[in-house]
């Protein structure tokens, strides 16, 4: 009976998430909290709910601004998660993000960084027009395990080359994703990066793939 | 000549249709009430809050060759462009023009504003910018006709085969510091939302666009095959 009941708590927490329904989300951490399942789980709901939701990006059916609903609902979620443990954010895999120098675009990062930070990377979000050796500095600093750099012009995307020649020089482990309107896969590639994501809908799955790749000295 | 464009009324309507369109809203899917809100109150802020302006010249065109344009104060580098100026027939000039609606509409975001809200207030700025474009090239494109000339569409730097760098060319024609809008020495302009653009003027533009030479099935793609045969 009380499994019974557990499920449906979490199986409400996952559709509230999926439907971005904050009402429900809030009944469903209610009665999960009454029935006392163990945090993890909860979270694991919330995380299988935005998750739903991503996966909907790939079908013309879900525009992005849905799926941004969804996060903003998962978030509301993580917070209360986080009060009611007495705890502030959890620990992730640390990951570094910024736009690079002379580029003040910041809305894709933006968008990228709250996908990573809510499927358990511990962000350190360095903002836009970030010069070289601030990368380098937060990525030293945070032992970071990714490295996201974000450029929205040709021009500033010049840049990514040295920073990542200069980031593998002092981090060798850190793997180095790249995203941006002017790039794609052969010009990651290229400039020595480990991985390329075009969007959000595939940000997440391409990272494990370069981790992956990494971890396992494969070539890309 | 400086314009001020005004969004009206009428074009608030457009933006609104435009923003939906752009953030994937097409006929069969309805954004629902809590998108709309945000939607409509970031168009409502960036229609009050743009500071629109515009300004555009034209200049007589020096020569032609099959890389590039020669115009009294630059070189438009682009093969692709100077052969949709070399088919163009009688005396040819190049309009250089420029719209922004300034960095206003930021301050409607508020502080730690949800990447939500972000993207909708961005996507209501980047189409009011356009439609100030295109207010803009209506202007210029009046006095064109007034004259018995034809104009090309609109081509801008990064289209195609013209390298972003070439901004400058624009830069050197149109003093945009009288509008508020600098180039950065990434080539990016500053305010973020600006266009800016060239197009030919002659007797007869048989191309309106390079479109015309190009198989590629690109998205900024502005004709289609079938027209262009």
């Amino acid at each position: 009976m009380k499994s019974e009941k557990n499920k449906e708590a979490l199986n409400l927490i996952e559709k509230a998430v999926q439907d971005h329904n904050a009402k429900e989300l809030n009944q469903g951490i209610d009665e999960a909290f009454l029935q006392r399942i163990p945090a993890n789980e909860i979270r694991q709901s919330l995380f299988q709910g935005l998750e739903l939701s991503r996966k909907k990006l790939f079908t013309p059916e879900a525009p992005l601004p849905q799926f941004l609903l969804s996060l903003e609902v998962l978030h509301q979620g993580l917070k209360r998660l986080s009060s009611a443990e007495g705890i502030g954010k959890s620990g992730g895999i640390p990951l570094v993000i910024g736009v690079v120098e002379g580029d003040p675009h910041d809305l894709g990062k933006n968008i990228i960084s709250r996908i990573y930070a809510a499927s358990g990377y511990e962000v350190y979000d360095l903002g836009t027009q970030v010069p070289v050796d601030a990368f380098i500095s937060s990525v030293k600093e945070k032992r970071a395990k990714v490295l996201a750099l974000s450029s929205m012009i040709s021009t500033t995307m010049a840049q990514m080359p040295e920073i990542i020649k200069r980031v593998k020089a002092e981090s060798p482990d850190t793997v180095i994703m790249v995203g941006g309107a002017p790039l794609d896969i052969n010009l990651a590639k290229s400039f020595g990066a480990d991985g390329y994501a075009e969007s959000a809908v595939t940000v997440l799955e391409e990272t494990e793939a370069a981790m992956e790749r990494v971890s396992a000295k494969e070539k890309w | 000549m400086i314009v001020k464009p005004q969004l009206g009324a009428e074009l608030i309507s457009e933006l609104h249709k435009n923003a939906l369109s752009t953030l994937g809203y097409q006929n069969r899917i309805a954004p629902g009430k809590d998108i709309e809100k945000i939607l409509s109150e970031s168009i409502d802020w960036v229609a009050q809050s743009s500071n629109a302006r515009g300004m555009y010249l034209a200049e007589k065109v020096a020569g032609i060759n099959k890389k590039e344009i020669i115009t009294e104060t630059g070189v438009i580098r682009s093969p692709r462009f100077a052969r949709l100026a070399g088919l163009c027939k009688g005396k040819r000039s190049v309009v250089f023009m420029i719209a922004t609606i300034g960095d206003e509409w930021k301050r409607g975001l508020g502080t730690d504003a949800s990447v939500l809200r972000q993207l909708l207030f961005d996507t209501a700025a980047s189409e009011a910018v356009e439609l100030v474009a295109g207010l803009v090239e209506r202007q210029w494109r009046a006095e064109v006709e007034s004259k018995g000339l034809k104009a090309s569409l609109r081509f801008s730097p990064g289209y195609c085969d013209w390298d972003l760098k070439q901004q400058s060319v624009i830069f050197n024609a149109l003093d945009a510091r009288n509008i508020g809008v600098e180039l950065t020495k990434y080539y990016l302009m500053i305010p973020e939302k600006t266009v800016s653009a060239v197009a030919v003027i002659a007797q007869d533009v048989p191309a309106p666009a390079p479109c015309a030479f190009c198989r590629k099935d690109c998205v900024w793609r502005k004709m289609s095959y079938q027209s262009k045969r």
